[in-house]
């Protein structure tokens, strides 16, 4: 079902990679790569892997770090400066969000 | 059969198993299901820093159980986490129970796939929190879990007993097989690999409900918002405050007037001679620290592990990760500071979960600029005796409160200070990354939290304070009563101290008191109040309006009780905590700018305080 979705974005959004820092509240992207070699055995270690699905929760009050919903079980706060390490590709983009 | 199965114990080695697992997956409160023991649980990863080890008995054989700290990876270099990896890398010939959420089942068969790969075996995977998986209609297949990773699975929820039972049966009956492992074969995989692998098997063995309901709460957008996010904590903790001054009140009223009733039928008991050390510093000081320590402490900590058993204390560190951020510091030392509230010592175990080296050792260094709960204790009386005096009744309770919410505060802002001044100077360059899991929100057991943490946290540290504060009662009435030179030796030790007192605004016996308390900050003030006393022995100032009258003889003014303020919030860590930062860091310098940094900054506070009444009283 996902990838059918997947599929169907594909046809509609502008079919680019992006750094995950980029990503809209409760838009739900996947994770294509890590860029930050150094971060990225850390990263992977709190789930951030290449083909994990990944939502934008929601983001403290100072706009920084942000929660992201992982593989859709597993809540991870981030820095910006460190998701924008992950390049990610949308998957479905929530319009309007709060 | 009795003696049989005693001999049996002697003779044979306890069976050894270790708990794995993600943090937060309740491996704790599953050791301490199994072995009847209390470690700390808290609803945050990074709870248990340090391996524990507990023993229980099943079918007649003893298990020797230890608790690990939470890991994401068998192999990981953080120093948290390699606890784990050691003492499994020791446990050769030993079962590793390897637990699981089984709302989020893939992290916890990725654990299990990567411990199975370096150690060929010795596990049984254990899905945790089935409760929870339930409510939301995710059904787990165990059978076919267990046939793909090749170990006995069992599903539990910690909380039942008879879960835990199947959970004992499962490894006796496995003990034998598991414990001889195979070597490891084959190459690592990578984390990548691994969680794949992890996906495909749990996917396999789980039916979601289609609509999974996500852990992305609404709650999360309210508490993390941009204009409610810091004012409801702030909010909930002045509850917590208010909660805890009001209903301390009554009680502690309560019990010092009962002791001071028991002390003339005591004094009736003990011989003479030994009546002025048993009765008036013995019993005076332990009584003293229980009637006045006891019910803030007993309704405080209960509440806050409340707070902390639903999984608010992460989304604090989240929210205020940017001030600590400009600070050069991580969110996570936040964490490491609650701790610090509740004992210092804790605090600066729990630093441990700080990734970056030199951020753990700012946030070991700055912890005791927290005011841990001796400290708090005596916020709490003098702002209810100085600033709930100024105020009208009506506001009496609110004002004590909003003054120790302001103490608090100054204190999160002068570590901040501290931290940053540290990460500019003498610790420079630590890496600015924070990546913090935020635990779901759960339903504390209000019933049972409050009972534990009343027993474990409450009794446990007064119970501490006592054994300390018992022999230094004695010592200090022994100063009070020993005439030097027609003086109480206690009398001349403050003269002494007088003036270095009077410049930073306060007195020989305050500056004393704190000296005197660096076995434990609880007993500074009944120090303070036998050094005051003419007679060298505590005239009952039990309840508070006897301590004001005591300390308004004694030339207190508003200056003093402020920088007394002060000073308690800064001045040196106790004798525990500078041994456990002793212990946790091995540097005699981390130890020494612990030691230094809080007096530095409570006597140049003081000074502060003094000028600013000076000019406020020439222009007035
Ligand atoms: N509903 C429910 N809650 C549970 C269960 N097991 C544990 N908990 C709660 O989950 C939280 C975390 O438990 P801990 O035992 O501290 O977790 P841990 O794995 O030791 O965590 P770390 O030491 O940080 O790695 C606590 O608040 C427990 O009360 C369960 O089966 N059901
Ligand atoms: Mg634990």
């Amino acid at each position: 079902m996902v990838i059918e979705m997947r599929d169907l974005m594909f046809l509609s959004e502008k079919n680019g990679e992006f750094p995950l820092d980029k990503l809209s509240r409760g838009s739900t992207a996947v994770i294509t790569e890590i860029k930050a070699a150094a971060a990225a055995a850390r990263l992977a270690e709190m789930g951030f892997v290449p083909g994990e699905t990944v939502q934008n929760g929601f983001t403290s009050p100072a706009g920084d770090p942000t929660a992201y919903l992982l593989g859709g079980c597993s809540l991870v706060a981030l820095r910006n400066n460190e998701a924008k390490n992950i390049s990610v590709r949308i998957i479905a983009e929530q319009k309007g969000a709060l | 059969m009795k003696l049989t199965s005693f001999k049996q114990k002697r003779a044979a080695e306890p069976r050894r198993l270790y708990l794995l697992g993600n943090p937060n997956v309740g491996k704790s409160t599953v050791f301490n299901a199994m072995t009847g023991l209390r470690q700390h649980t808290g609803n945050w990863s990074g709870k248990t820093v340090d391996a524990a080890s507990g023993k229980y008995t099943y079918n007649d054989r003893e298990y020797e159980l230890t608790d690990l700290p939470g890991t994401h990876s068998v192999n990981s270099g953080f120093s948290e986490e390699s606890v784990a990896a050691r003492s499994i890398a020791r446990g050769n010939g030993a079962v590793t129970l390897i637990l699981a959420d089984a709302a989020a089942l893939k992290r916890g068969v990725a654990l299990a796939l990567e411990f199975l790969e370096n150690n060929g075996g010795g596990a049984v995977l254990c899905v945790n929190f089935c409760d929870i998986a339930e409510r939301r209609g995710i059904k787990i297949n165990f059978e076919k879990l267990s046939e793909a990773l090749g170990i006995p699975t069992v599903g539990i929820t910690a909380k039942k007993r008879g879960d835990i039972k199947r959970l004992k049966e499962l490894t006796d009956k496995n003990y034998d097989i598991l414990s001889k492992r195979a070597a490891p074969q084959g190459p690592r995989s990578t984390a990548e690999e691994l969680l794949k692998r992890a996906a495909e098997i749990s996917n396999e063995c789980t039916e979601a409900p289609t609509a999974a309901s996500s852990p992305c709460c609404a709650a999360d957008r309210v508490l993390t918002s941009r204009i409610f996010g810091i004012p409801i904590m702030l909010l909930f903790f002045a509850g917590i405050l208010w909660l805890t001054i009001e209903g301390a009140n009554y009680p502690s009223e309560l019990l010092s007037r009962l002791f001071a009733h028991i002390k003339p039928y005591l004094a009736a008991y003990v011989p003479s001679p030994l009546k002025g050390i048993l009765v008036d510093g013995i019993y005076g000081t332990v009584t003293w620290i229980v009637a006045v320590m006891l019910p803030p402490m007993a309704i405080f900590f209960p509440l806050f592990t409340l707070l902390e058993d639903a999984g608010f204390l992460p989304r604090i560190a989240f929210n205020l990760d940017r001030c600590y951020a400009r600070c050069g510091m991580s969110g996570k030392q936040c964490l490491t500071q609650c701790m610090g509230l509740g004992c210092n010592a804790v605090g600066v175990c729990g630093c441990r979960i700080m990734p970056d080296e030199k951020q753990r050792t700012i946030a070991v260094i700055t912890n005791s600029l927290i005011p841990c709960n001796g400290r708090f204790a005596i916020l709490i009386s003098l702002s209810a005796i100085f600033i709930g005096g100024m105020v009208p009744d009506r506001l009496a309770g609110l004002m004590p409160m909003l003054c120790v919410l302001a103490l608090i505060c100054l204190a999160f802002a002068v570590s901040g200070g501290a931290s940053l001044f540290f990460s500019k100077t003498l610790f420079r360059g630590s890496e600015a990354a924070f990546a913090m899991e935020l635990p779901e929100y759960r339903r504390p057991e209000i019933l049972k939290t409050l009972a534990v943490s009343l027993v474990t946290r409450t009794i446990k540290i007064v119970g501490r304070a006592i054994l300390v504060s018992a022999p230094i009662g004695a010592v200090i009435w022994l100063l009070a009563n020993m005439y030097v030179g027609g003086v109480p030796a206690l009398t001349r030790l403050s003269l002494l101290l007088d003036p270095a007192g009077r410049l930073i605004g306060v007195d020989g016996f305050i500056l004393l008191a704190f000296i005197l308390s660096l076995p434990a900050n609880e007993i500074t003030m009944p120090i303070l109040i036998m050094g005051y006393t003419a007679a060298g022995a505590m005239a009952d100032a039990g309840s508070l309006a006897d301590l004001s009258a005591l300390l308004e003889q004694n030339g207190w003014t508003l200056l003093t009780a402020v920088n007394m303020m002060i000073l308690t919030l800064f001045h040196w860590p106790c004798a525990t905590t500078l041994i456990t930062i002793y212990k946790e860091t091995k540097s005699p310098k981390t130890l020494a700018l612990s030691f230094l940094t809080p007096c530095v900054i409570g006597i140049t506070l003081c000074l502060i305080t003094k000028l600013l009444t000076k000019a406020v009283l020439l222009i007035v």
